[in-house]
């Protein structure tokens, strides 16, 4: 009974310490002469093992790099050309920390189970985390890009609020509410082994087949044609920052702009071109391993019974091919046949 | 007498026909290709828009391998082609290159690569694109 009286008091001591080690920021690792700003503004070059309080900022130059770490809360990866800011807001009548990027990049991992997490965020922007990974991009225009890695972050600008979950990310204007939110979708959908062994059960009413088909290229359909839109409005951009990069003389200058501006257009346009080549793909599988397939065996056991279903069945799989060839054909080339 | 002077041409072309098989396979397997090598053939077909050799660079294990394997794609993180490689270092199996276009502007990019080791007994060791980062923020475009 004593024991366990002993591991209880024990248990109680080791969350106040994970609590209070979750409130301490200690500079793990540098690379480079990062600097600290105190809260009475004044600088000093930032030193291994150094501290931080609520309001001290680090600031990177272009080859610095600076790690802090919350206790075994939280690791924070500050890049180059950045200011990050440990502020306190109050939210709810509760003090809680800010872990703020001024301007510049950085990375942020938190454990899930390490007590309570911190809010990350912009001079704009708050976003609430549980157990994450991601990186947010504060932009020398205001903007905020924010990229989740895994887990879940709660994004609110202007009082609007986008949840974005594991490779899913938002960008955030200057003091407007976040925008639309994309994801990387990943691995297309593969009917090969999807569509083996079931021949005879597709066979049973092809036209049936036909039209569960049609469903699911009309889902692949839209999603095509909204990341299309939006690969269209990333290019754009990612052009027009191409043109100004190239306008720029400053070496240094450009760096910045391409690391600032450049690149998470760039990273826009891609993910958007990932995820419309996802639905094509897709579409592709499935014209390949069930629709195909379907043609050839209702086309060889009607041979010579060629009936009002058949006709009905053929006429119907031209729409949809023709309908294939318009809508997805465009977007796939050698290397996908 | 005859029978002596035929068999010893035939005995030294059968002995250069061994060094010639012997040297043709111990060379494969001894040089294979560098992951310099691969990088190189990669920007290569980027610079030439050949969207197959593009693929061919890359692991099939990745989870982007077709998604990824179109020239739009690779233009938008290449935007000022041709690109050449102007600065290279490896450790273990990563690479971290810098490619520079002909307006002298330079891109770095962090190249993660999967051994690939030939079936056959003199099979040659390549390397394949398993990821690729951005280094200043470490941002995965392709894995």
């Amino acid at each position: 009974m004593k024991h366990r009286k002993c591991y209880i008091i024990s248990f109680y001591l080791l969350i106040g310490a994970g609590i209070l080690l979750a409130q301490n920021t200690m500079v793990t690792y540098i690379e480079g002469s990062p600097q600290r700003k105190d809260n009475k503004g004044l600088l000093s070059l930032l030193d291994y093992g150094n501290q931080l309080a609520t309001g001290e900022s680090v600031i990177t130059g272009k080859t610095d790099l600076a790690e802090l770490s919350q206790g075994n809360t939280s690791t924070i990866r500050i890049k180059p050309n950045t200011v990050f800011t440990i502020r306190e807001i109050e939210l709810g009548g509760q003090k809680e920390q800010v872990l703020t990027t001024t301007v510049g990049a950085v990375s942020m991992r938190f454990n899930r189970l390490a007590g309570k997490e911190p809010r990350v965020g912009t001079v704009s922007t708050i976003a609430g985390i549980r157990g994450t990974e991601l990186t947010v991009f504060a932009g020398p225009d205001g903007s905020t890009l924010f990229i989740v890695e895994s887990g879940l972050v709660s994004v609110t600008a202007a009082g609007s609020t986008v949840d974005l979950r594991e490779k899913e990310a938002v960008e955030v204007p200057a003091g407007g509410p976040p925008g639309e939110k994309y994801s990387v979708i990943g691995r297309e959908l593969d009917f090969s082994s999807w569509a083996q062994g079931k021949t005879e059960e597709l066979l049973a009413d092809p036209q049936s087949t036909l039209e569960k088909s049609v469903t699911l290229l009309t889902q692949f359909k839209a999603g095509l044609s909204e990341w299309v839109e939006k690969y269209e409005k990333a290019r754009i951009e990612s052009d027009a920052a191409v043109k100004k990069m190239g306008e720029i003389t400053d070496t240094e200058a450009q760096k910045k702009y391409q690391d600032e501006v450049w690149f998470p257009l760039a990273l826009q346009t891609g993910n958007a071109i990932l995820n419309y080549r996802y639905y094509t793909l897709s579409a592709l599988s499935l014209r390949r391993y069930v629709l195909g397939p379907l043609y050839m065996q209702v086309r060889t056991r009607n041979m010579l019974k060629q009936d009002g279903s058949y006709q009905k069945f053929m006429e119907r799989y031209r729409q949809i091919i023709q309908d294939f060839q318009t809508t997805f054909e465009p977007y796939t080339n050698i290397t996908d046949y | 007498m005859n029978t002596k002077k035929t068999k010893k041409p035939l005995c030294i072309l059968g002995w250069l026909g061994l060094a010639i098989f012997i040297s043709l396979f111990a060379a494969c397997s001894f040089t294979g290709e560098s992951i310099r090598d691969r990088i190189g053939t990669f920007i290569d077909a980027i610079n030439a828009g050949d969207v197959q050799g593009i693929k061919d660079c890359l692991d099939p294990s990745s989870t982007n391998y077709n998604t990824a394997s179109t020239t739009n794609f690779w233009n938008t993180y290449f935007p000022n082609k041709p690109y050449s490689i102007s600065g290279y270092s490896e450790s273990g199996n990563t690479a971290t290159v810098t490619f520079t276009d002909s307006s002298n502007t330079t891109l770095k990019y962090i190249f993660e690569m999967t051994e690939q080791k030939g079936s056959g007994l003199f099979s040659p060791k390549t390397y394949l694109i398993r990821r690729v980062k951005y280094p200043p923020n470490s941002t995965t475009i392709f894995e």
